[in-house]
């Protein structure tokens, strides 16, 4: 039997993240966890309806343009009917002076704010995970050198930084784009810090020495011996910055500097609700928006805290 | 202990100068031309020119950005004889749309965005320390599963959402506290305070969630670290095993802290939007929306001042907590 026969037969060649996929036990443990399992729903439930926007739009028999000024009090604009105008019809009711199908604009909000969301938490714990390792596994220069831009970016005042970059966007881009790769920017610099010393603690154990005296090259040692017990960890990193992407998106929305345009956005519905809630005219077109927010972000944070719990890794910083 | 302390604010005033340079480049090449939003409509291309020369965004981003730091140590000066402006240092540059230099307009709104960081970083530390002594103290208690609850909360619901719900409640449905509005402290202080509360409560709800993670961690460690159970052993009091307890969690309590000053500027923007208080991060809106690019930049360059002014503090109070950085 040649070695590479003896790895097939132990599972070794298959790549690392088939057999982490095939651990099946984290699946388990995952599904024991309530709070894990809750999270989840919370999460995928909206993720689901924003991903059939269009479908469950048609079922309603909306769309989220058309302007239904007949469902208005002609006296300041404020849905007729409770809760905001929910009806039949309209099941979250209406926007307050447009008369624009709530419901409509929710679940097409969904796709944007997480579209964007999910690009930036992939890109920032991507590249994360890229340069951890490399600091983990050749240390020295690199190390010092990756350390010093972490320090660096430290020091940026985060969301007035990216207030301040959304605010000279050139309008011919896309805002959406931009605001995936400026979230990206700043969202690499801690998950890279929590890798990179991760890494650095692996790189120093025997396994990997052992690996290194059998002449291993780099890049079979970085494969075989430190990805598989890195997995975990950047599994972990993407499910927590996943909420924290996604309210920065809708904060930045809030305060009129994310997507614009009528693209439909949850942040700026929400921003929109402001001036009604300060009229004390219309709760609801709040709440629903609002309640949207909370089950993506809450959700997912639910879902991150219990996976951090079944695969048992630390997350919190070294430094 | 000296060289220690040299060695971090040499490293502090690099970074301010290195971010100062990133922002400035980042500025330079925006599409946003202040030359031409100050021109007025219509706008030749020459007077255009004269503009751009008077505002001074016609020049190099390294000659803006030299004359910048400049401006920060010895003022800065626009245009010539009747047209002339100064901008006393230190100059964070100079806001034609308002006439006025930036340095200015932020010193007019920073009361109200260091006394909403202030009340809020006071409160998060008291509710954050507190609530994670206690759950530490009595490990599974109700106390522990309550703040347990409370810190998932805080952590991930959006600062916005918090403080709509607070204003919806509280200041409307209640109509217990004021929903908008500043007093300053030199006025009222009790006015001041009540204005506040609201978006104090926002922000502290916000952070407090990690001090009370950290400080119950850091303490269940502590308590449960062999000195300290030797110390019990021989017949220690309580208050003597506390207080050598307390000084192991300070140090990460006080790191965190250093991070959180970048939290803390970021969560008072949004809770400075919905409450409508006139702040630094209003500031930094209204010159977005303005397209005012020298109150963004001053603004910006402000706020990593004030961060990294946080954390240099940090740094100076962290040897006198632990002997061991002392050393180092």
């Amino acid at each position: 039997m040649s070695i590479a026969e003896i790895q097939q037969a132990e599972g070794r060649g298959t790549p690392a993240l088939g057999r982490f996929l095939r651990k099946r036990s984290v699946v388990g443990r995952f599904l024991r966890k309530r709070s894990g399992v809750a999270g989840l729903i919370m999460l995928v439930v909206p993720l689901v309806a924003g991903l059939c926007a269009p479908l469950l739009v048609q079922i309603e028999g909306q769309d989220p343009s058309t302007l239904h000024t007949d469902l208005l009090d002609p006296d300041g604009g404020r849905p007729l009917g409770a809760f905001g105008g929910v009806s039949a019809d309209h099941w979250l009711g209406v926007v307050p002076v447009t008369g624009v199908d709530l419901f409509a604009q929710i679940v097409y909000g969904i796709r944007s704010s997480l579209f964007i969301a999910f690009g930036a938490s992939i890109l920032s714990i991507a590249f994360a995970a890229v340069l951890g390792t490399a600091m983990g596994y050749f240390g020295g220069w690199l190390n010092a050198v990756a350390g010093r831009v972490i320090d660096f970016m430290f020091g940026f005042p985060g969301l007035m930084f990216v207030i301040a970059i959304m605010a000279i966007v050139p309008p011919e881009m896309p805002r959406g784009l931009v605001l995936v790769l400026v979230l990206a920017f700043f969202g690499w610099v801690t998950p890279a810090r929590i890798i990179g010393a991760q890494a650095g603690a692996i790189n120093a154990r025997a396994f990997v020495e052992a690996a290194r005296a059998t002449g291993a090259p780099p890049w079979q040692i970085i494969r075989r011996e430190m990805l598989p017990h890195l997995f975990g960890l950047v599994v972990v990193l993407f499910a927590m910055s996943l909420p924290g992407n996604v309210s920065v998106v809708a904060g930045l929305s809030f305060l009129g500097v994310g997507l614009r345009g009528d693209v439909p956005d949850l942040g700026k519905l929400l921003s929109d609700s402001l001036p009604w809630i300060y009229s004390g005219a219309d709760v609801w077109y709040m709440l629903f928006p609002g309640a949207v927010v909370f089950l993506i972000v809450f959700g997912a944070t639910l879902a991150g805290d219990a996976l951090r719990d079944v695969l048992d890794v630390r997350t919190e910083d070294a430094a | 202990m000296i060289v220690y302390i040299a060695r971090r604010m040499v490293t502090a005033v690099f970074m301010l100068l290195a971010i100062a340079f990133v922002t400035i480049a980042l500025f330079f090449g925006a599409s946003k031309d202040p030359a031409r939003a100050m021109c007025g409509k219509p706008c030749p291309p020459e007077t255009r020119a004269k503009v751009s020369a008077y505002m001074q965004t016609d020049q190099s981003a390294v000659w803006q950005y030299t004359e910048f730091v400049k401006g920060l140590f010895v003022g800065r000066t626009y245009g010539e004889g009747a047209q002339q402006v100064h901008c006393d240092a230190p100059c964070f540059g100079y806001s034609f749309p308002n006439r006025s230099d930036v340095t200015t307009l932020i010193a007019e709104r920073l009361p109200v965005t260091l006394s909403l960081a202030f009340g809020a970083a006071v409160l998060c530390l008291v509710v954050g320390i507190g609530l994670g002594a206690l759950s530490a103290i009595r490990k599974g208690g109700i106390v522990d599963r309550f703040s347990t609850g409370f810190a998932m909360f805080g952590l991930s619901v959006p600062t916005f959402l918090v403080g709509l719900l607070v204003l919806q409640v509280f200041g409307f449905m209640l109509n217990a506290l004021p929903y908008s509005g500043f007093v300053s402290f030199s006025e009222s202080p009790t006015d001041w305070a009540w204005h506040l509360i609201g978006p104090w409560m926002v922000l502290s709800f916000i952070l407090a969630a990690g001090y009370i993670r950290v400080t119950r961690t850091q303490l269940l460690n502590e308590l449960s670290a062999d000195h300290l159970v030797a110390m019990t052993a021989r017949g220690a009091s309580t208050r003597q095993v506390n207080r050598h307890a307390v000084r192991g969690v300070m140090v990460p309590v006080v790191a965190m802290f250093a991070l959180d000053v970048t939290a803390l500027l970021g969560g008072s923007v949004i809770a400075e939007k919905v409450f409508s208080l006139h702040g630094l991060g209003d500031l930094l809106l209204s010159g977005v929306n303005e397209s005012d690019l020298s109150i963004v930049v001053g603004v910006t360059l402000f706020s990593a001042f004030l961060i990294i002014v946080g954390n240099l503090i940090a740094d100076l109070l962290m040897p006198l907590l632990d002997p061991r950085i002392r050393r180092a």
